[in-house]
């Protein structure tokens, strides 16, 4: 368990070795982006249709979704195995693959969290917005999203491994099946009646739409944290098989 | 001129290199567009509108910016108008 811990802290140093100052932009981009969203979901929410979430909810859905935004759909260094070169960091040490991935993974949330999501949590009753979670599920929900957003990730990378070069646009394509689906951006309950009902089964909506939910009080944590186990169990055997199987495929600058 | 032709011929040759290569490409534009707008489309099909816009202006919108991204993308491939990404990580690759 120590090298994990020191592979996620290893991790943080290395996000944070240029200082503090250079995670400024990020931070100003994230927060440039964060208020203005509040006052659209103001502005969508009071035109007074009623959706099954009041104001104040979707508020706190749209703010915490910003602040864990890493959480709610994990996005690991897999994604860049062969232009990046981080195989060859990975395979290098002698550790599990997966386990690094995952520290390493954990070890990179945490300048974000420490210098954009802590502060912006602490002004948020300035904002006026609640982030206490109307449901203690949430956290357990949150553990299973994570989990099931690894196993996403790696299935993702797998896919790049096999595609060769096409990282770009498998991320294009990922990043816009994630949007869609995974009710971090909006909430699976805000679509119309049809197309909600058939999305909250897929896979993705167990990523950050499921925690949000439970979060605001507006799904039942007993089908909610059932869908996310399930979906755990269906794709981590598959996750690890193809896996498995894709580290085989690993070409990079021709070797 | 003839410069050009070259240039959007040689751009063309890129994207058709490869069947599945171009196919891919194809469908991650697809794929993209269509998540962006359909995103915000439902929103406004459930609200009846965003924003005192009804949802023919709201879909009318979303077309109108996804055209002008067209745009800017055919004039903008290889990062042809992200000057600093090509100095700046193609110089440190290469």
């Amino acid at each position: 368990m120590v090298q994990y811990i020191k592979t996620a802290q290893m991790a943080c140093l290395e996000k944070a070795n240029e200082g503090i100052l250079s995670f400024l932009p990020d931070i100003i981009l994230k927060i440039s982006t964060l208020i203005p969203l509040i006052f659209l979901w103001r502005a969508v929410m009071s035109s007074g249709v009623d959706v099954g979430i009041s104001m104040n909810q979707m508020l706190s859905y749209a703010y915490v979704s910003a602040l864990l935004s890493d959480m709610m759909v994990v996005k690991t260094a897999a994604t860049g195995w062969l232009s990046e070169g981080v195989f060859m960091r990975l395979y290098g040490r002698p550790l599990p693959v997966l386990g690094q991935l995952v520290s390493q993974t954990i070890g990179e949330w945490l300048p974000t969290l420490a210098l954009f999501s802590l502060p912006m949590a602490l002004i948020s009753p300035l904002i006026g917005v609640s982030l206490k979670p109307v449901s203690a599920w949430f956290f357990v929900s949150l553990i299973l999203c994570i989990s099931l957003g690894f196993s996403i990730d790696i299935l993702f990378a797998c896919l790049s491994i096999r595609l060769r070069n096409m990282n770009w646009l498998i991320s294009r394509i990922r990043a816009a099946i994630v949007a869609l689906l995974s009710g971090t951006i909006i909430p699976i309950r805000l679509l119309p009646s049809g197309i909600r009902e058939v999305m909250k089964y897929q896979p993705f909506a167990c990523l950050g739409g499921a925690p949000l939910s439970l979060f605001v009080g507006t799904a039942d944590p007993c089908g909610i944290l059932w869908l996310q186990a399930t979906w755990n169990i269906i794709l981590w055997p598959v996750t690890l098989f193809v896996f498995k199987k894709s580290q085989e495929g690993m070409v990079s600058y021709g070797g | 001129m003839n410069l050009y032709a070259i240039s959007a011929k040689m751009d063309l040759a890129w994207l058709l290199r490869d069947t599945k290569y171009a196919l891919a490409a194809v469908l991650s534009d697809t794929i993209s567009n269509l998540s962006v707008i359909s995103g915000v489309y439902l929103i406004a099909l459930r609200f009846g509108g965003i924003g005192g816009m009804s949802v023919d202006e709201v879909l009318f919108m979303m077309a109108y910016s996804t055209i002008t991204t067209g745009i800017f993308i055919l004039f903008g491939s290889g990062n042809n108008l992200h000057i600093s990404w090509n100095i700046c990580s193609c110089s440190r690759s290469h």
